[in-house]
């Protein structure tokens, strides 16, 4: 059986959505307000929007310490 | 105001500007989400996202709530504890490093309320995350899962807490004794590793503090004997004055050799 679209129970599954949605924004708008990042700043942006969860983590804890 | 108050309130600007006061919270409330939602669904996401046979059979075991917890603070005691590592590790090291540190070390300052800012107003970002987090998992794997004790979840959350200010301490002590990069190393290995080996260097010694979170994953289940949780609650809460008491007498020493 394929579960499709409307099956799935989206009032379970949209607050997962909506905060990963917050949390990529948010490491947007603060690389975009940041001077400068650990490592080059193009890099992060991918990093962020396609790491899904994990991506802005990792940009959080390792990208903001620049030296 | 004293000193303590403009310490904290310069700390929280400093978590502000950041933006630790949102990602920290949402990545705990994500992955308390996320773990029970994926075992609810995970037959639906095994049939529609893996090559089964179509006569496979699948025997998946039925979960009860406590177990779920129990894998949450599995969650929380990798990603949670890298994010502590990580984005706290750099509290007193970098401000060294940067100059920051030479702007506060001019002034008169107490260093007390200098350490024990920094320790206070990361706890209770970490804390209150820990618990908007839990409390979401807790609604979900209500809903999913079925009816918990709510009497063995309030000792998990606050012996998990302890574990957190524990952790935090740790870090501090680091961040006070190294460079940043040899204090995000080492609280790396203080509080997302040694927990993992602990169960094994210190296998018939019920009290180390590292064993806290495991403690409060067995309040949740309801296995745990309750002299030995108090015991460590006890040698834990030493260990954090010890490592807060450390942290301010090593900053002061260091304080000589900031560089500017």
């Amino acid at each position: 059986m394929q579960m499709t679209l409307s099956e799935i129970p989206w009032g379970l599954v949209a607050p997962i959505l909506i905060l990963q949605f917050i949390l990529i924004v948010v490491a947007l708008i603060d690389l975009v307000r940041i001077e400068a990042t650990n490592g080059p700043k193009w890099v992060w942006a991918i990093v962020i929007v396609l790491g899904n969860l994990i991506g802005p983590i990792i940009y959080f804890a390792v990208g903001r310490n620049a030296q | 105001m004293n000193q303590f108050s403009v310490l904290a309130l310069k700390e929280w600007r400093e978590v502000v500007r950041s933006f630790k006061w949102l990602w920290i919270p949402i990545v705990f409330i994500l992955l308390g989400i996320m773990e029970p939602v994926i075992t609810y669904f995970l037959p639906q996401i095994l049939e529609s996202a893996g090559n089964m046979p179509e006569d496979a059979v699948f025997q998946l075991p039925d979960m009860t709530p406590e177990q779920i917890f129990l894998s949450t603070l599995g969650q929380y005691q990798f990603i949670g504890m890298l994010v502590v590592a990580f984005a706290f590790s750099g509290l007193i090291a970098r401000e060294r490093k940067n100059g920051t540190a030479a702007f506060l070390y001019v002034r008169p300052l107490s260093y007390p309320s200098y350490v024990l800012s920094k320790w206070a107003v990361s706890s209770v970002v970490l804390i209150g995350s820990f618990i908007l987090g839990i409390s979401a998992s807790a609604y979900y794997i209500m809903l999913l899962f079925g009816e918990f004790s709510f009497t063995n979840f309030l000792g998990l959350v606050g012996v998990y807490s302890l574990w957190i200010v524990l952790a935090i301490s740790l870090t501090l002590l680091m961040s006070a004794l190294f460079t940043p990069g040899i204090a995000t190393a080492l609280s790396l290995f203080l509080i997302v590793f040694f927990p993992m080996i602990d169960g094994l260097i210190f296998r018939y010694w019920p009290y180390t503090p590292w064993k806290l979170a495991n403690y409060a994953g067995m309040i949740m289940v309801g296995e745990a004997s309750t002299s030995d949780v108090v015991w460590t609650i006890a040698i834990a809460v030493l260990l954090i004055a010890v490592c807060v008491t450390l942290s301010i007498l090593i900053s002061k020493r260091r304080a000589a050799s900031v560089t500017i």
